[in-house]
């Protein structure tokens, strides 16, 4: 018989089991009979003779079964049926579990494609980036690379499979489309850049070196394809142009890829005829590459170095170099990095955060199931009376939890996934670039371990206690077991104390995040940023004069000024002092120590005024600074402390450059500006006021203009005027980047908020499955107590004694548990400390706040259980028993 | 219940099943036929709840060392006659060598001076 014809023919084995047993018992009893007995005397005899024929009969019966399967369906299906009996318990369970299990995979899931998958290219863990840092203070910054370097250590580094260019440095240019302009981020890189990450491009081809002869070519990113070109498969025909060169697309990437910067519309092949090419010491780039198996980072480096080392005398700019080294470093913590400077601890601690969660709602649900065993315990001892095995109690109301545990993750699953559709499409922060984030069979084992994890944890320690039940004390007595259950109930005061302890240190970290958050929002940056449009004009080769470019900016200035609801238009290289340059002092030496590096903006003549930057010293910029008058320049007032102390710095003449650069003219400082804090890049949680010098934008007008436009109302309405008058001066010219100054500033703040936001939701989660805990345990203790409330309100407690009496057993497992709380906290907050503001880890104020947000949540969910404790008419009580 | 803790039910695991292979081995019997017989011939030694014979015929006869078939007894009783195949041959055979080889060894423990001489 196979196993198959087994599973059909199995009723008739049974059927022939149990018949055999009855012939049995039948023989048996005419033996007895033939013995003497009376009939009645021989069937008992015969069965008692025979042992218990139903156990019997099952044992039989489990030969044929795979028995542990069916016997798990049996039992699932009885777990069923008890869950259903009691809905409000099994719908608090799953939600509890589905809450804590799902906040837990979408969080996993973010990790997962962010830190621990690695890039989605081919050998992911040769790839490099290679950027230029500061030699004496290493880890402080990183910069991009020259052409010209890049250029050498391609052609003579012999640790790269392949070294490439890919620059971000440079603004993005209007691509023409059929004479229409369309705001594209093309993004210069070498020919080798798509064979280095190993990536087919989903239509076309990639760069080939034949591309090389051509002005333009380039390949384009899925989403700038289907956004903008509506998805055309012509558009290798198309008739496109960048700059007025013809441009030839050759490929569209697949909609997965992305590189840094994740904006990317298209990727623009530098050719012998790039500025990168003609002025390669001049041009910013990075450089990635792909190691050699078996050749080190630090190899590579060094390797790099010595190249270096050769090719700098020949450099121009020998002084800006010459404290920098290159650095090579793993390309996706690099990434990473790029996209948020605390991205890394962040995710981390969330996921330790909602780990915390995830535990307290386990701690929920076992408490919740050990007040369902009290409750269960006359059924338990029941069954165990009927001849349950205690292996067997314990597998029942095991499989009670492992369902509770598989019906929570199949909630929380769905949850994960709205959490991550969400996530995707709000895209609340900046995520480098990665694998697409989804629920993969990685983040689903991940989830499985921790369905079965919390079930074994909140399921088999309330079963195993379930089925300590001594049956005397329970039948007997007709209570519930009071021995029994009281010890119970002392371990759901310690798992109360367990919760409150992790719901504070969550509070206390939630609590440091936000005000951190508060202190950053509330920093005042020292300009407007109300109501204005901001927006880059990325200028084509026809303004290639200075004049040409100032020009045009003041062409543009004078109309966008007349449309209704503008006060002002202002032009700048930026909009904040920006891009670090080195600075001297005529008639000073250079001090030993690093070179002295300042920030530069070019700015319109209005802008100090508008932007309510005050002027301290001096005069503003005017109509009267021309290109072809004396060069002058504004310095904030940290630039004037740090190099002019107890001198007046204006009428000095300073330089952007060393002494002895003759590309850079003398410049005298005629003002003196009040400070603004802007932010770096290489630290997020703070502000920084660097020395900053200002030129006016006619003496300087850069290629690609920044342009603010101060309006009345709301500055995105008119952001479809302004490109209609821009298009008016030239039809090949294109709004990039609309946004305004305010979105510009809260966007700093986009990843402490987002990080905050989640801990605090995660943290008012923790309180309140701790508030659901706390009145669970009351709640039980109340009904346990019953009697003895009752004869203490007939001897004569007041109400009050009573509800206080309820209230402190929980404030003695909250006691516990803040004390406990307070010393985890302490010991963990200082993983924190990276993203704080303003405030200590170890602040009393967010601290003794968290304690006391905690307390209040527990009287609150005392008083209920206190109240109807008070409430216990003692006549009625007594009378029950 | 309460005699099946005083008294283990299987002398060791395999015990019964060994028992039953070698009534079956000398004639074909049915279920009551064979508790009778295993009691008869361990001299009422081995009190064997009657019942569980049957979980270990059952395991037999899905292990196919033995066969089952329905028929009428001697004394006109709807009976179902246990015969032992040639696995259950085979069986018998290696599990009696195992147990004598056992059997002398704790014997060996037990009574070490049986060793020596």
């Amino acid at each position: 018989m196979s196993w198959l014809t087994r599973v059909f023919h199995r009723r008739d084995l049974y059927r022939d089991l149990a018949e055999e047993v009855r012939e049995h018992l039948e023989e048996k009893t005419e033996q007895f009979i033939r013995e003497g007995m009376s009939r009645e005397e021989a069937e008992h005899a015969a069965r008692r003779a025979f042992g218990n024929a139903a156990v019997i009969e099952q044992h039989g019966r489990e030969a044929w079964q795979w028995l542990r399967l069916e016997s798990l369906i049996a039992d699932a299906k009885f777990a069923l049926r008890q869950l259903r009996k009691s809905p409000g318990f099994a719908v608090t369970a799953i939600l509890t579990l589905a809450l804590g299990i799902g906040a837990n995979t979408a969080i996993f899931s973010i990790v997962d494609a962010v830190l621990l998958r690695p890039l989605p290219y081919k050998n992911p863990d040769r790839l490099v980036v290679v950027w230029q840092t500061d030699a004496v203070h290493r880890g402080t910054g990183a910069w991009f690379d020259t052409y010209r370097e890049f250029d050498e250590w391609q052609r003579t580094s012999k640790s790269f499979e392949q070294l490439t260019a890919l620059s971000w440095a440079t603004g993005g240019k209007p691509l023409l489309l059929h004479g229409k302009p369309v705001d594209m981020l093309a993004i210069p890189t070498s020919a080798n850049f798509f064979s280095m990450l190993g990536i087919a491009p989903q239509l076309g081809r990639t760069f080939e070196a034949g591309d090389l002869h051509n002005k333009c070519t380039l390949v384009l990113s899925h989403h700038f394809w289907q956004t903008k070109l509506g998805a055309a498969r012509n558009i290798f025909d198309d008739k496109l142009s960048i700059d007025q060169s013809p441009c030839v697309v050759v490929g569209v990437m697949p909609r997965d890829f992305s590189f840094y910067p994740t904006q990317t519309d298209g990727w623009m092949l530098i050719t012998p005829e790039s500025e990168f090419v003609k002025k390669p010491w001049e041009t910013m780039t990075g450089v990635f590459g792909r190691l050699r198996p078996g050749v080190s980072r630090a190899a590579a480096q060094a390797e790099l170095n010595a190249i270096e080392k050769r090719i700098l005398p020949e450099s121009p700019y020998l002084g800006a170099l010459g404290a920098a080294e290159p650095d090579v470093l793993d390309m996706q913590s690099e990434f990473t990095w790029l996209a948020g400077r605390n991205l890394r601890i962040a995710l981390w601690t969330l996921l330790a955060a909602v780990a915390l969660v995830l535990l307290i709602a386990c701690v929920n649900v076992a408490n919740l199931l050990l007040g369902r065993s009290m409750e269960r315990a006359r059924e338990m001892a029941i069954r165990a009376a009927l001849g349950s095995g205690r292996r067997r109690l314990v597998r029942t109301m095991f499989t009670e939890s492992l369902l509770l545990a598989m019906l929570g993750t199949g909630a929380g699953i769905a949850l994960a996934e709205a959490l991550l559709q969400w996530f995707v499409r709000a895209h609340p922060v900046e995520m480098p670039p990665s694998n697409t984030l989804n629920l993969n069979w990685r983040v689903l084992l991940f989830t499985a371990a921790l369905a079965v994890g919390s079930s074994i944890f909140f399921g088999l320690f309330p079963a195993f206690r379930g089925s300590c039940v001594s049956l005397n004390t329970i039948l007997s007595s007709g209570d519930r077991g009071v021995g029994a259950t009281a010890s119970a109930h002392r371990i759901s005061r310690t798992l109360v104390a367990a919760q409150v302890a992790l719901s504070l240190m969550l509070l206390a970290a939630a609590g440091l995040l936000i005000e951190s958050l508060w202190r950053l929002a509330a920093t005042p940056v020292g300009y407007r940023t109300d109501n204005l449009l901001t927006a880059w004009v990325n200028l084509t080769d026809q303004y290639r004069s200075l004049d040409a470019k100032y020009e045009f900016y003041t062409r543009f200035a004078e109309k966008i000024s007349a449309l209704p609801s503008v006060q002002s238009v202002m032009g700048g290289s930026s909009y904040f002092p920006k891009s670090e340059n080195l600075f001297s002092i005529q008639g000073k030496a250079a001090r030993p120590g690093p070179q002295p590096s300042v920030q530069e903006q070019g700015i319109s003549a209005n802008f100090l005024r508008t932007m309510q930057i005050p002027l301290l010293r001096g005069r503003d910029f005017g109509t009267s600074d021309r290109s072809n008058t004396q060069p002058v320049a504004i310095v904030n007032e940290a630039l004037a402390e740090k190099y002019f102390p107890h001198e007046d710095p204006i009428g000095r003449a300073v330089k952007l450059g060393r002494t002895g650069d003759p590309y850079h003219k003398w410049i005298t400082i005629v003002g003196v500006a009040a400070n603004v804090k802007t932010t770096t890049v290489f630290q997020e949680m703070g502000y920084v006021v660097a020395p900053a010098v200002y030129r006016p934008l006619s003496q300087d007008p850069p290629a690609a203009l920044a342009v603010i436009v101060a309006t009345q109302d709301e500055p995105l309405r008119l952001a479809g005027a302004v490109q209609q008058q821009l298009w008016d001066i030239d039809p090949n010219l294109v709004l990039a980047g609309v946004d305004t100054m305010a979105h510009k500033e809260s966007a700093v703040l986009s990843q402490p908020r987002f990080r905050s936001v989640l801990f605090g939701g995660f943290a008012l989660l923790a309180l309140m499955l701790a508030a659901i805990g706390i009145y669970g345990l009351l709640a039980q203790a109340v009904i346990r107590q019953r009697r003895s409330i009752g004869i203490r309100m007939a001897l004569g407690a007041s109400r009050a004694c009573v509800m206080r009496g309820v209230l402190e057993e929980a404030l003695r497992a909250v006691m516990v548990g803040l004390v406990l709380g307070m010393t985890g906290a302490i010991l963990t907050v200082r993983a924190l400390t990276s993203m704080l503001y303003g405030v200590r880890p170890e602040s009393t104020a967010v601290f003794s706040l968290s304690a006391g947000i905690l307390l209040l949540a527990a009287l609150f969910a005392g008083w209920l259980p206190a109240w109807r404790a008070a409430s216990i008419d003692p006549i009625q009580t007594l009378r029950i028993e | 219940m309460a005699n099946s803790k005083e008294m283990p039910r299987d002398l060791f695991p395999g015990a019964l099943e060994m028992m039953i292979l070698e009534s079956l081995r000398r004639q074909p019997a049915h279920g009551y036929a064979l508790v009778q017989h295993i009691q008869q011939r361990s001299n009422n030694l081995l009190q064997v709840e009657e019942g569980s014979l049957y979980p270990a015929l059952q395991r037999l006869l899905k292990a196919k060392l033995v066969k089952a078939e329905w028929g009428v007894s001697s004394t006109n009783r709807r009976v179902r006659t246990y015969q032992i195949t040639a696995a259950g041959m085979r069986h018998l055979e290696r599990e009696i060598s195992s147990f004598e080889r056992m059997f002398e060894g704790i014997a060996l423990v037990l009574d070490p001076g049986k060793a020596i001489s």
